[in-house]
C-alpha cells in the first residue's frame, strides 16, 4: 500500500548542505520535507561517543571554508551555535621539534622556517602572498552560480560575472597573471621545487594540495587543487571553525534552524525512485513504496545516484549515463580516534599548536608514495595524515583532563591487499606508531581507540566508497563540469536541483551548495508561481 | 674580420632548418657543431662496422608540410614515405602465443582490427579519428607561429579579455567540454570515452608516452596524443594517423636540409665547440670558441636546449636574475633509455598474420595503462624500472641501406628509466640487467630475438645526455606538460622567441611548438630573426 504526502520541496539526504538548502528555503516560506536515508540526520557532520564519555566528530572534524554569510542568514548564532575556536592553526610537525605553522602570517613563524632553510623563510611570503592572490581572485567564482552557458543564456548575471573575473584578472600583476598561466596545470611538486628546499614545508604544503583528491603530489592539476582549496579558504577569511559540541552541534543548528521555519525532518527514509510527471519533477517513493509529491526536489546524494540510480534510463540519455559513471571519485580516507586520559607531550609544540590540526607529512615523497600505494591497493608504508585534539577547545568532548585525538589519514584504500578485516589492525598500529614519534608518550595515554575504515565511513556515513566529496574537484570537474559536463546549470528533468557536493563549488564544509541550489530552487518556483 | 649575419651553434634538425630558411633569404650564415658530424639528437653513429645506429630521436617524425614547402627539401634529395603505424603485442596468458594490435592505413582494416578485440571499439575508432582530426586542427594551424600569449597587458586588452571570456561563456558546455577534455582529462579518460579494450588503450597510448614524464592516469596526459595526429588532414588518410616521414629517417633529413645550406653559400663548420657567447653593451655580437677562436655576428640563435643557451653560454651575472631562476626551473626529465641491437636475420613474429603491413611501423611492448601508471611511480621513486614500455621500431624495413644484406637494426625506446636511481648506482651489473629486461620484453613478440643479436648498445639517458649534449638526457628538450606547452614554453612570459639578451635567440625544441613537430622550433626562430632583421619577404 502507498500513501501519497504532498509539499512544496523535497530535499533528499539532511547532510549539511541538505539542511542549508532546507532552511533557507523555509525561510522563503515554502513546505519543506527533508528525506533521510539513515536513521540519524548530519551526513558527515556528526558527534558521536566512541568510547564512553568521549565524543568526537567522527566524520568531518573542522568547519574548514564554511561561509559566514550562511550563519548571518540563517541566524545560527541565535541557536546556541558557537565555535569552541574559530581560527584553527595548522602546523607541520617536524620529527625533531622545529614544527611550522602554516600559513605562517607572524614575524615569528617565519622566523622558524630560517631553521630549516633560511632561503624558504625568504621565499615563503612571496609563496604565500601570491597564493593568497590567486585565491582572491578565484574565491567569487564560487560563492554563486556558476554562470548559464550558451548563447541562449547570454544573461545580464553572466555578462556580470565574465567582465568581473576578466577585471580581477586583469588587476593581477604581469608576473602573477604568467604564474598563473603555468601554475594551473603544473603539479605542486614541481610549484613547490621552484620556490622551497626544505622537506617539510614542502610536504607538508604537498598535503593540504592533495588532500581528500585522487592525485599526488606530482600529479598535474595538484596545483589547481591547492588554488581551489585556497579560493575556497578565501571565502571564509581563512578559518577553520571547530564547533562547541563538535560536528554534530552544528548539525543540531541547522536542523533547528529548517525546523523552526517549519521542515520536517523525516529519517529512515530511503528514496529510490524519482517521480516524473511530464518531463518535470513530481516527488520522491521510498523502499517501502511511500510516495512524496512536490514541486521542487533538491538532492544531496552524488549526481550518479540521483541521475542514474533514482532518476533512471527513461530520462537520461547513455551517452550521459556513461559519463555520469565515469566522474572521478575522490580520494579514500580512513579515520582513527583515540580517547587520552591527558594531553600527550609533543616536544616543542606551544599551546596553540595543539589546538590546531597538526599535519605530518615529512616530504612531498611521502605524499607520492602514499598515493601511490593506495592506488594499488596497499596501506601506506608511512601514511601522512592530520591529527587534530578538538579536546583542547572543547572541555565538553571528554571528561576533565582527558582528550580526544581525531586522525584523519588520506591515501587509504577501499579495498585493501589481504581485506580490511585482517589489515584494520595493522593499519591503526601503524598510525598510533608514527604518531608517537611525535607525541612520544601518547601510547600511555590511550584509553580507547576507534578505527573507521574507509569501508566503514561508506557505511556510517552514507559517502560513496569513502569518498567524500561525490567526485574529485579538479580542473575538469569544476564550475561549469560539476557534476558533469552539461549537467552544471540542468538536470535532466525540471524542478530537480543536486545541492550537495556534486553541485558547485564541490565537496568540504562550506555550506556553499546547499545555499546556491536553494537560491536557483527559489527562483524556480517564483517563475512557476507567476506561470500559473 | 668578417663578420656574419647568424651564427648558429648547434647542428640539430631545428638548428639546421633555422640556418636553411636564413641563407635562403640571403643571410650570411655559420653553423658550428661541436660534433665530428651534423645531426644533433639526430646523428648516427657506427653501432658495429658497416652498421649505423640511428639517432636518439622520439618517434614522432612529422614536419609540417609548409616547412617542406618552403626550404624545397624535395629538391635537395628528401623523399617522403607514410609511416607505417606498428603493432603492440601483449604476453599471452599460459603458453598461449602472444596478443597483438596492429595499426593499419586502410581505414576498413583498421576498423576490422580494433572490432576483433571489441565489437564496440570498432566503431568507436570512427568517433575517435573525427574528434581528434577536429581537436588537432586548431595546434597544428599554430605550429609555425609564436603562440599568443593570452595574459599579455595591453591597452584595451581589458575589453578584448572580457569578450573572450563571454565568447567562451556563451559556448554550450558540451561544446567547451569537447574543446577542453583533450587538455584537462588523462588519456586513460579520454581513451575510455570511447574504447573497453584495454589493449586497444595502450596501443593507441604507449608512443604518446615516449619521453613524457607523466602518467597516462595522471590529469591532462591525453594532450601528449596531440603529435600523432599532427598532418593527418594534408595525408587525406582515413587510417590509423599516419603521418609522412622522411625515407631514411631523420638522417636524411639531416642530409637535405645541409645540402639546402651549402646551395645558398652557408657554411657549416664541425667540430667547433661554442662556449662562450659574447656580449656587447648587453647585447649578443658574437661567440667564443672553446680554442679560443672569436667570430661575430649580427644575430646568434642557439639550438641547444634552453637551460644549456643560457645557464652554459652566458655568464649568469650577465642575465637578470629572477630569469636565470626561472631558466633553472625549466623542466627537463630523462624518462627514455635507448636500446640499439644488430640483428642477424630477418626477425619473426609467429602470432601476426603474415605479411602484415603494420610491422614496419615498428612494435610495442605497453603492457596496461595501469602497469604503465607503476612504472611511472617508480620512476618518480628512481627506483630501476619493474614494469617497462618499450617502444621499438625496425628502420632497416624500410630503409634497407641502413644495414649490410641480411641483417637489421633496431633501436627502441625504454621508458621510464630514471637518470639516476635513488639508493644505487647504475652500475655495469644493472645495465645488463636493464638491456636483459628490455629483450626479455622483446622476446614476447619475437621469440627468438635473444639469439639474433649481433651487437647492441644501451644508452641511458646519462649517456644520451653525454652524447647529445641535451640536460637530462631529456630527449623533449624541456616536459610537455601544459604548464611547459604553447604560450607557456619554454617560460610563461618570454613564448616569444625574444629572449632578455637582444639579438640571441634559442631555436631548439625547447621553444614552442617543442617536439610536436620537427624543424618548426627552428624554423619559428628563423622567423623572429627576419623579423628582427627586417629582411623582407621578397629578399
Amino acid at each position: 500500500m502507498s500513501t501519497v504526502q504532498t509539499s512544496d520541496v523535497l530535499i533528499i539526504g539532511a547532510g549539511h548542505n541538505g539542511l542549508i538548502a532546507a532552511a533557507y528555503l523555509a525561510l522563503a516560506g515554502y513546505s519543506v520535507r527533508i528525506l533521510e536515508g539513515q536513521e540519524r540526520p548530519g551526513g558527515a557532520a556528526v558527534t558521536e561517543e566512541f568510547a564512553p564519555d568521549y565524543y568526537l566528530s567522527t566524520c568531518a572534524h573542522l568547519l574548514d571554508g564554511w561561509s559566514r554569510q550562511i550563519e548571518k542568514d540563517l541566524k545560527l548564532h541565535k541557536l546556541d551555535f558557537e565555535m569552541a575556536a574559530r581560527t584553527t592553526m595548522t602546523t607541520a610537525l617536524d620529527r625533531d621539534g622545529r614544527h611550522l605553522v602554516l600559513p605562517a602570517q607572524k614575524r615569528e613563524d617565519i622566523q622558524l622556517l630560517t631553521e630549516h632553510s633560511s632561503a624558504d623563510a625568504q621565499a615563503y611570503p612571496a609563496f604565500r602572498d601570491r597564493m593568497n592572490r590567486f585565491a582572491a581572485t578565484l574565491g567569487p567564482l564560487l560563492t554563486q552560480p556558476v554562470p548559464m552557458f550558451g548563447a541562449e543564456n547570454d544573461s545580464a548575471a553572466s555578462r556580470k560575472l565574465a567582465s568581473s573575473l576578466a577585471w580581477r584578472v586583469q588587476k593581477m600583476s604581469n608576473a602573477d597573471r604568467h604564474d598563473w598561466l603555468r601554475f594551473q596545470g603544473n603539479s605542486i611538486a614541481n610549484e613547490l621545487d621552484r620556490s622551497f628546499e626544505s622537506d617539510l614545508i614542502k610536504g607538508a604544503i604537498a598535503f593540504d594540495a592533495t588532500f581528500s583528491h585522487a592525485m599526488g603530489a606530482s600529479t598535474p592539476g595538484s596545483a589547481f587543487a591547492l588554488a581551489y582549496k585556497g579560493a575556497v579558504r578565501h571565502n571564509s577569511k581563512g578559518e577553520m571553525g571547530n564547533p562547541a559540541g563538535g560536528m554534530g552541534a552544528f548539525t543540531d543548528a541547522l536542523i533547528e534552524a529548517a525546523s523552526q521555519h517549519g521542515a520536517e525532518l523525516h529519517t529512515n527514509c530511503r528514496v529510490t525512485k524519482l517521480l516524473v510527471d511530464d518531463e518535470r519533477i513530481a516527488g520522491a517513493e521510498l523502499s517501502d513504496g511511500t510516495r512524496y509529491e512536490a514541486k521542487v526536489v533538491l538532492s544531496s546524494a552524488s549526481a550518479r545516484t540521483t541521475y542514474v540510480d533514482m532518476l533512471g534510463p527513461t530520462h537520461v540519455q547513455p551517452a550521459m549515463q556513461r559519463r555520469l559513471t565515469r566522474i572521478r571519485k575522490t580520494g579514500t580516507v580512513a579515520k582513527l580516534h583515540l580517547a587520552l586520559e591527558g594531553l600527550p607531550h609533543i616536544e616543542n609544540c606551544a599551546e596553540r599548536e595543539y589546538g590546531g590540526r597538526m599535519i605530518i607529512s615529512p616530504s612531498v615523497a611521502h605524499v607520492d608514495q602514499a598515493f601511490a600505494a593506495c592506488k594499488r591497493g596497499r596501506i601506506p608504508d608511512e601514511p601522512v595524515m592530520e591529527v587534530f585534539l578538538p579536546s583542547f577547545h572543547d572541555y565538553r568532548l571528554a571528561p576533565p583532563g582527558h582528550h580526544v585525538m581525531s586522525i584523519i589519514v588520506p591515501f587509504i584504500p577501499y579495498e585493501v591487499e589481504g581485506g580490511w578485516e585482517a589489515q584494520e589492525e595493522v593499519f591503526t598500529k601503524r598510525i598510533v606508531d608514527i604518531v608517537s614519534t611525535y607525541a612520544t608518550d601518547l601510547k600511555l595515554k590511550i584509553i580507547a581507540g576507534d578505527t573507521l575504515t574507509p569501508p566503514k565511513i561508506e557505511k556510517q556515513f552514507g559517502l560513496g566508497e569513502g569518498g567524500w566529496h561525490q567526485g574529485d574537484m579538479s580542473f575538469d570537474q569544476v564550475f561549469a563540469f560539476r557534476p558533469a559536463p552539461g549537467l552544471a546549470h540542468q538536470a535532466p528533468v525540471e524542478g530537480l536541483f543536486l545541492c550537495g557536493a556534486a553541485a558547485h563549488p564541490g565537496g568540504g564544509m562550506t555550506g556553499l551548495p546547499g545555499k546556491l541550489a536553494a537560491e536557483q530552487a527559489l527562483s524556480f518556483l517564483k517563475r512557476e508561481g507567476k506561470d500559473v | 674580420m668578417q663578420c656574419y649575419d647568424a651564427i648558429i651553434i648547434g647542428a640539430g634538425v631545428n638548428g639546421l632548418v633555422a640556418a636553411a630558411r636564413l641563407s635562403r633569404r640571403g643571410l650570411a650564415v655559420l653553423v658550428l657543431e661541436r660534433d665530428e658530424q651534423l645531426g644533433g639528437m639526430a646523428a648516427s653513429k657506427n653501432l658495429s662496422p658497416d652498421v649505423i645506429s640511428p639517432g636518439a630521436t622520439l618517434a614522432s617524425g612529422y614536419i609540417p608540410p609548409a616547412l617542406l614547402h618552403e626550404l624545397d627539401l624535395g629538391r635537395h634529395g628528401l623523399r617522403l614515405m607514410r609511416q607505417e603505424g606498428g603493432v603492440s603485442f601483449f604476453a599471452g596468458e599460459q603458453g598461449e602465443p602472444a596478443r597483438y594490435v596492429a595499426s593499419y592505413r586502410n581505414p576498413l582494416a583498421q576498423r576490422k582490427e580494433f572490432a576483433r578485440l571489441s565489437k564496440r571499439d570498432g566503431d568507436a575508432w570512427q568517433r575517435f579519428q573525427r574528434d581528434m582530426k577536429k581537436a588537432v586542427a586548431a595546434v597544428e594551424a599554430g605550429l609555425l607561429h609564436q603562440p599568443t600569449d593570452p595574459m599579455a597587458r595591453r591597452f584595451g586588452r581589458l575589453k578584448e579579455f572580457g569578450n573572450l571570456a563571454r565568447q567562451a561563456v556563451s559556448q554550450s558546455p558540451e561544446h567547451l567540454y569537447e574543446q577542453s577534455k583533450l587538455w584537462t582529462l588523462s588519456m586513460d579518460d579520454l581513451l575510455s570515452e570511447y574504447f573497453v579494450s584495454e589493449e586497444i588503450k595502450a596501443h593507441i597510448a604507449a608512443p604518446a608516452l615516449v619521453g613524457a614524464a607523466m602518467s597516462p592516469l595522471a590529469p591532462t596526459s591525453a594532450s601528449l596524443l596531440v603529435p600523432q595526429w599532427l598532418g593527418h588532414q594534408q595525408a587525406h588518410a582515413r587510417g590509423m594517423p599516419d603521418q609522412f616521414t622522411a625515407m631514411g629517417g631523420q638522417p636524411a633529413l639531416v642530409k637535405a636540409l645541409e645540402s639546402v645550406i651549402k646551395a645558398h653559400q652557408g657554411e657549416i663548420r664541425l667540430e667547433a665547440e661554442v662556449t662562450d657567447v659574447r656580449l656587447k653593451d648587453k647585447k649578443a655580437d658574437g661567440v667564443v670558441l672553446a680554442d679560443g677562436e672569436e667570430i661575430s655576428a649580427r644575430v646568434i640563435l642557439s639550438d641547444l636546449d634552453l637551460k644549456r643557451s643560457y645557464l652554459n653560454l652566458f655568464e649568469w651575472s650577465s642575465l637578470p636574475k629572477e630569469f636565470v631562476e626561472d631558466v633553472g626551473n625549466f623542466r627537463m626529465e630523462g624518462t627514455c633509455a635507448r636500446l640499439n641491437l644488430v640483428l642477424e636475420g630477418s626477425l619473426t613474429f609467429p602470432s601476426l598474420p603474415r605479411g602484415c603491413p603494420a610491422i614496419a611501423g615498428g612494435f610495442r611492448l605497453p603492457g596496461s595503462l595501469s602497469q604503465l601508471d607503476h612504472a611511472f611511480d617508480d620512476w618518480l621513486e628512481k627506483m630501476p624500472p619493474r614494469e617497462i614500455l618499450v617502444d621499438a621500431s625496425i628502420p632497416s624495413l624500410s630503409d634497407p641501406t641502413l644495414a649490410p644484406a641480411g641483417q637489421h637494426i633496431l633501436s627502441a625506446n625504454v621508458q621510464y628509466v630514471p637518470g639516476s636511481l635513488n639508493v644505487d648506482e647504475w652500475t655495469p651489473a644493472r645495465r645488463t640487467a636493464l638491456e636483459k629486461q628490455i629483450v626479455e620484453k622483446m622476446s614476447i613478440a619475437s621469440p627468438g630475438i635473444a639469439s639474433q643479436i649481433v651487437a647492441s648498445e644501451l644508452l641511458l639517458p646519462s649517456d644520451l645526455e653525454e652524447r647529445t649534449g641535451v640536460t637530462k638526457g631529456d630527449l623533449t628538450y624541456g616536459q610537455v606538460g601544459l604548464d611547459q606547452m604553447f604560450f607557456n614554453r619554454p617560460l610563461p612570459n618570454i613564448g616569444h622567441y625574444a629572449s632578455p639578451v637582444k639579438h640571441f635567440y634559442v631555436c631548439s625544441a625547447s621553444m614552442h611548438p617543442g617536439p610536436m613537430a620537427l624543424g618548426a622550433a627552428g624554423s619559428n626562430a628563423a622567423q623572429a630573426v627576419l623579423h628582427a632583421l627586417k629582411v623582407g619577404e621578397s629578399a
